[in-house]
């Protein structure tokens, strides 16, 4: 069964990147810029498997982004994976339930095992 | 003392009775000085017997000799009943024997019936416990008093030393209501008289409900330890401004160990506080613009490396490389640019900015760093409309101001993308004007001078990368070349930069 990701992510760079990397590994891959375009995205379609977000983002950011997905209990359920260049992200990630955090930049095989564990 | 002729005997040993009974230390002496006779109280206050000391002449006593003893025996000689003030008296000194005390004495002459003086009679009254007491009363009177004044003097120069900075001084007496605080602490504070009573219980209320703990807490360490303390909290001013105050205390302390008079200082740290959390708020904002691009680089370049390993024929076609290519010299210079910012920020904070001034022509030059800029316009799929005056000669460093002509595109791009952005020059009699207009959202009034300053942007961090620093660097370039940088803006209304440099 081919695994649906979630990226929301602002940087349009690092969003086609990790796209394009996600296809080739097979994922069905669905973007958002920021957290609003994310809860549109989980309103309009089917669910994915795993949601892999920035924290730092315009709009509505990673840690807005969180809260929202917690009050649904559809979405609560979701495993999400946060990543950020933040200096302190790592503490301040604590106490969302996130299944993983990955301090930017951060390679391809990181991203790779880490959606593989909780996808 | 005169005695009467038949009753002399009789009175005589009701005397000696009395003499021996007294609680009154009591001597006699002959007109020549000896000692006649000592009674037993006078014994007892010495602590000595009156065998041990049968040698004694008054007169060749030192201690006595040529004092208001000396004179007050002299007078009795005369026939004067007098009265000695409190004097001290140690037998040692004279005797080697006994010990020390306070004395307040009457001294009789004993005379017969002509008149003639044959005794001097001396009633002594032991006053050592009052004057101990007495002594020790105005020596701690006088050790507070040294104490207290130490304070107010490193009070008062303390005053005089900070009148023109920000420590204002403070004053209280444990248990009393009313504190004193001088006018600075009341600036720092923001009390209007009236409306703020120099009271404890005012006090208390000025402190931030959160810091209230803190600071009753220091306070009352510092008093049980008696030491002095500093401790940084916040107040909430009568204007209803929250403050962070330095309050630094000291007690003077009775013999009781109980604080009799304290005082201290108060500074207003709120600017000190707010650099470290601008500088934090900096460091994290930093650590965030310079690992995005490397993120993309870091991915790229795996990403490429991944599909050469697979084989594919795609990414190696000249096309996609090109591409690639482009992307990472992109975010390369977005890294240097990121560096180069934070470089002149500290040459700035310096003063080690250099400036290499050299003949140029305004228009021509306006006109190729527009040209050099126009890529960055057009990938964000806007167009720069300008308009040029005819040609004048300045003298400026074209380096450094390119940099302030390509921060304000840069920031007009930033927020007003998608949109036309329109350059104008201007020539005056005696100045230039650049004006770099965008249709982004405008900035509002209040945040008009805030731009400039280091740091800071319009929006928050989130909205707009960048370290903040752009408008500040363009600020600090422009001072230096004699001009003026400033935005003309109508919120929702776009925003027009304006450069204007005299020629």
């Amino acid at each position: 069964m081919t695994k649906k990701i979630l990226i929301v992510e602002d940087d349009i760079s690092i969003r086609e990147l990790l796209e394009e990397l996600l296809i080739s590994e097979a994922y069905e891959v669905v973007t958002a810029a920021h957290g609003e375009e994310a809860l549109e995205v989980l309103r309009a379609q089917e669910l994915p498997h795993l949601i892999l977000m920035d924290l730092m983002m315009p709009v509505l950011d990673g840690y807005g982004l969180r809260k929202e997905l917690m009050k649904h209990s559809n979405w609560s359920s979701i495993p999400v994976v946060a990543m950020s260049a933040e200096a302190n992200a790592a503490e301040k990630i604590r106490g969302y339930g996130v299944a993983a955090f990955l301090s930017k930049p951060v390679d391809i095989d990181t991203i790779l095992r880490t959606i593989e564990q909780f996808s | 003392m005169p005695f009467k002729k038949e009753s002399q005997l009789e009175y005589q040993n009701l005397f000696k009775a009395f003499f021996e009974q007294s609680a009154f230390p009591m001597q006699i002496f002959g007109i020549n000085g000896d000692l006649l006779e000592g009674n037993r109280a006078w014994e007892i206050m010495f602590q000595f017997s009156k065998h041990e000391v049968i040698e004694y002449n008054v007169f060749r006593d030192d201690q006595i000799l040529n004092g208001p003893i000396h004179q007050g025996l002299l007078k009795a000689l005369k026939g004067e009943t007098v009265e000695l003030e409190a004097f001290y008296y140690d037998p040692q000194k004279s005797v080697n024997i006994g010990r020390g005390r306070w004395l307040e004495s009457w001294i009789y002459p004993v005379m017969d019936q002509n008149g003639n003086v044959q005794q001097l009679a001396v009633i002594h009254q032991d006053v050592t416990e009052k004057m101990a007491t007495q002594v020790a009363l105005v020596k701690s009177a006088t050790e507070r008093k040294a104490a207290e004044e130490k304070l107010r003097l490193i009070s008062e120069r303390l005053s005089l030393a900070v009148k023109a900075g920000k420590i204002g001084v403070w004053e209280w007496i444990p248990g009393t209501e009313e504190i004193q605080w001088d006018e600075t602490a009341e600036k720092i504070y923001g009390a209007i008289p009236k409306l703020l009573p120099k009271t404890v219980k005012s006090f208390n209320e000025l402190v931030h409900p959160d810091d209230r703990d803190l600071v009753y807490l220091t306070i009352t360490d510092a008093l049980r330890h008696q030491k002095s303390y500093r401790v940084d909290h916040r107040v909430i001013r009568t204007d209803g401004a929250i403050r962070w105050v330095q309050m630094t205390g000291v007690a003077v302390y009775n013999n009781k160990n109980s604080p009799t008079l304290m005082m201290g200082t108060v500074m207003d740290i709120t600017d000190r506080i707010e650099a470290v959390k601008t500088r934090d708020e900096f460091v994290s904002i930093a650590s965030h613009e310079l690992k995005t691009p490397l993120q993309t680089l870091i991915l790229q370049n795996q990403m490429r490396k991944r599909n050469m390993i697979k084989g594919a024929t795609d990414p190696l076609c000249a096309k996609k490389i090109e591409q690639m290519v482009d992307t990472d010299l992109r975010h390369l210079s977005r890294i240097n640019r990121l560096i180069d910012d934070m470089l002149d920020i500290s040459k700035i904070r310096a003063g080690k900015l250099n400036f290499i001034k050299e003949e140029v022509e305004f228009s021509t030059f306006i006109k190729d760093v527009l040209d050099r800029f126009k890529p960055q316009v057009e990938s964000v799929g806007s167009y720069i409309r300008y308009q040029l005056c005819r040609p004048v000669k300045m003298e400026i460093d074209a380096y450094r101001m390119e940099q302030v002509i390509v921060n304000l595109l840069t920031n007009a791009l930033k927020y007003g993308a998608g949109k036309p952005i329109n350059v104008e020059l201007i020539k005056t009699s005696n100045e230039v004007k650049v004006l770099v207009h965008d249709e982004g959202p405008g900035v509002k009034e209040e945040d008009r001078m805030r731009i400039f300053e280091r740091y800071e942007r319009a929006v928050s961090s989130r909205e707009v990368s960048g370290l903040g620093l752009g408008l500040y660097i363009a600020k600090q370039i422009v001072k230096e070349n004699k001009g003026q940088i400033y935005v003309d803006s109508r919120e929702g209304g776009g925003s027009t930069f304006v450069l204007a440099l005299p020629y």
